[in-house]
């Protein structure tokens, strides 16, 4: 019987042949914490017992949740991370460098047809590199530090198929809450969700990237796009040419559920207060008065989301508070050099240092009780950005950027960026 | 399994075990004995990704979740802190409060002594159970210097 992508990766990494069912043991190519759960990870690691880890060459902690740190018992953890990581000989991206996710594929730390673990929700972007990545909690990311393997249950995969060319103003951020919508928040638990047709192939390798980020919110183990000459070329530019191999579920393979969408028929949508299945067509919310808007994230904090949110407020002011996040410092110096932070700037919007600002409700822009904000993350849960009565809608960049220069939701049809 | 609110305020897991459940029952934390099974529907664990809601259904008492399904990452955390996880499908069911219910987790049989039925549920992988009787992951490796997927 022929192998999924995901059966495929986790029978290399175990040495066994694996189908869907099966609990394997995988060795771990790369490891990665951030600083909201390697403290604890670090704690268990010491109550372990365990002096060195594993191999501290394919280890990474990232300090992104909370940079610059807001209050002094965060500072205490940074702190803690810091000379953890100095002990260990394990780098440490520190304050201002952005994103775990985003640095761990810039960096070169993800390699096709590997399977890499974090301790954070969202470690399943790196599936459009092809790589079988999944979060896991603090005290297995102990383990793994100790031992660089970890048990796993071979997952079913659920095949989303796009058929056909996106239309003007709808994105990858568009499709992919469009299947969450459809799916609901625990549709595809458990399995891997792999995305495939004419329209993921034509995504660029950032689009591709929405789409894994959030498979985790349909309960997905994790998200897969077999990999092509855009993910080599994405290598090559990181300097990583050797050590991996492309592969993609077979013909004969058995995929556990099938949706086809067909993506001249999508439409721009919202996920709207207080779940990222609560999605709508835009039109349905047309009009909604906006107070904040919030462009950045592992889900759409990339160059091309900030040149899409750049065209939009060229020349325009702002109406609401706007908060731009770089995803990471490559991102910020590419959009300094294209004139997009400047073109931020005088709209009024307000440019933060590369991490994860606001989205998970610590610091950069928390908001008020009855406030409204738009943005590009990838939760909307109540409470999510700090604030109980606040609600949250999540959309494409070009949304958010056009809610911030009307001060209200609009269709992103209605104008060409 | 424990309210957002309580999360921060105290590390005392005893502390926090009176709030298990408070969501759904009040009374939940009086109720429960020490030994005794939580038997749920679908997805149960789901929005948990810490290690407190498991741990905490522990320190209430409770010595095992019997669920129709569970979601991933509560399934894994609820092993390693040790409190063991049967997934058996149509067990909702089968079952009604205050059964008196026989496992055998090696094997998976549930026996409702109460109501005379029997079912099936996935056996729990050995290295699993073996983690459960160490009393999570952490105490494992302790004990053998090595973890249980590692021969």
């Amino acid at each position: 019987m022929g192998k999924t992508l995901a059966e495929k990766i986790l029978s290399l990494a175990s040495g066994v042949d694996a189908y869907k069912g099966d609990i394997v043991v995988v060795n771990v190519d790369f490891a990665m914490a951030q600083d909201g759960t390697a403290p604890l990870a670090i704690d268990a690691f010491k109550n372990m017992g365990v002096e060195k880890v594993w191999d501290s060459s394919r280890i990474a902690l990232v300090i992104d949740h909370n940079a610059p740190s807001p209050n002094e018992g965060v500072s205490k953890l940074h702190k803690m991370m810091r000379e953890w990581a100095a002990n260990q000989g394990v780098r440490l991206y520190d304050v201002g460098e952005g994103v775990c996710h985003q640095l761990m594929m810039e960096r070169g730390h993800v390699k096709p047809g590997k399977v890499v673990l974090g301790a954070d929700s969202h470690t399943c972007t790196y599936g459009a590199l092809g790589a079988l990545a999944t979060g896991i909690g603090s005290t297995e990311m102990a383990a793994v530090f100790a031992c660089g393997q970890l048990w796993m249950r071979v997952p079913e995969t659920f095949l989303v198929v796009f058929e056909g060319k996106l239309p003007k103003g709808v994105y990858a951020k568009d499709m992919i809450l469009t299947v969450i919508g459809k799916v609901g928040a625990d549709g595809a638990t458990y399995m891997a969700v792999e995305y495939t047709g004419t329209t993921v192939k034509e995504l660029s390798l950032e689009g591709r990237m929405t789409l894994c980020n959030m498979a985790v919110e349909m309960g997905g183990k994790t998200g897969l796009v077999a990999p092509d000459e855009k993910v080599t070329e994405f290598l090559r530019e990181r300097e990583v040419t050797d050590g991996y191999e492309l592969l993609a579920s077979d013909e004969d393979a058995e995929f556990s559920e099938k949706l086809e969408i067909d993506a001249e028929n999508l439409v721009p949508v919202a996920a709207c207060p207080h779940s990222v299945d609560n999605v709508k067509p835009i039109e349905k919310v047309e009009g909604t008065p906006v107070n904040q808007v919030f462009i950045g994230t592992c889900t759409n904090g990339r160059i091309e989301d900030l040149r899409i949110a750049g065209r939009v407020m060229k020349d325009r002011k702002v109406k609401v508070r706007t908060i731009i996040v770089p995803a990471s410092r490559e991102v910020y110096l590419k959009a300094l050099r294209e004139g997009l932070i400047e073109a931020f700037i005088k709209a009024g919007a307000t440019v933060c240092n590369p991490g994860c600002g606001p989205c998970v409700g610590t610091h950069q822009g928390i908001p008020s009780p009855g406030d409204v904000v738009v943005s590009t993350a990838n939760r909307n849960f109540k409470g999510r950005m700090g604030c109980d009565e606040a609600e949250i809608y999540l959309a494409s960049p070009h949304t958010a950027a056009l809610a911030a220069v009307t001060g209200e939701i609009r269709d992103p049809r209605e104008e060409e960026p | 399994m424990l309210p957002g609110k309580y999360k921060f305020k105290t590390l005392d897991m005893g502390e926090l075990a009176k709030h298990a459940m408070e969501g759904i029952d009040p009374e939940f934390s009086k109720k429960v004995k020490k030994g005794d099974f939580i038997v749920a529907g679908k997805n149960f664990g789901c929005g948990s990704s810490r290690e407190q809601a498991p741990l905490v259904l522990k320190h209430a008492g409770v010595s095992l979740v019997i669920a129709e399904s569970f979601a991933r990452i509560f399934y894994r955390n609820s092993f390693n802190v040790g409190l063991p996880l049967l997934i058996c499908k149509g067990i909702t069911k089968a079952v009604e409060e205050g059964d008196e219910l026989e496992v055998d987790m090696s094997t998976g049989r549930i026996y409702n002594m109460t109501r005379g039925v029997e079912l099936r549920a996935n056996p729990i992988p050995d290295f699993l159970m073996e983690i459960v009787e160490a009393g999570g992951l952490s105490e494992y490796y302790k004990n053998h210097g090595r973890f249980p997927w590692q021969k």
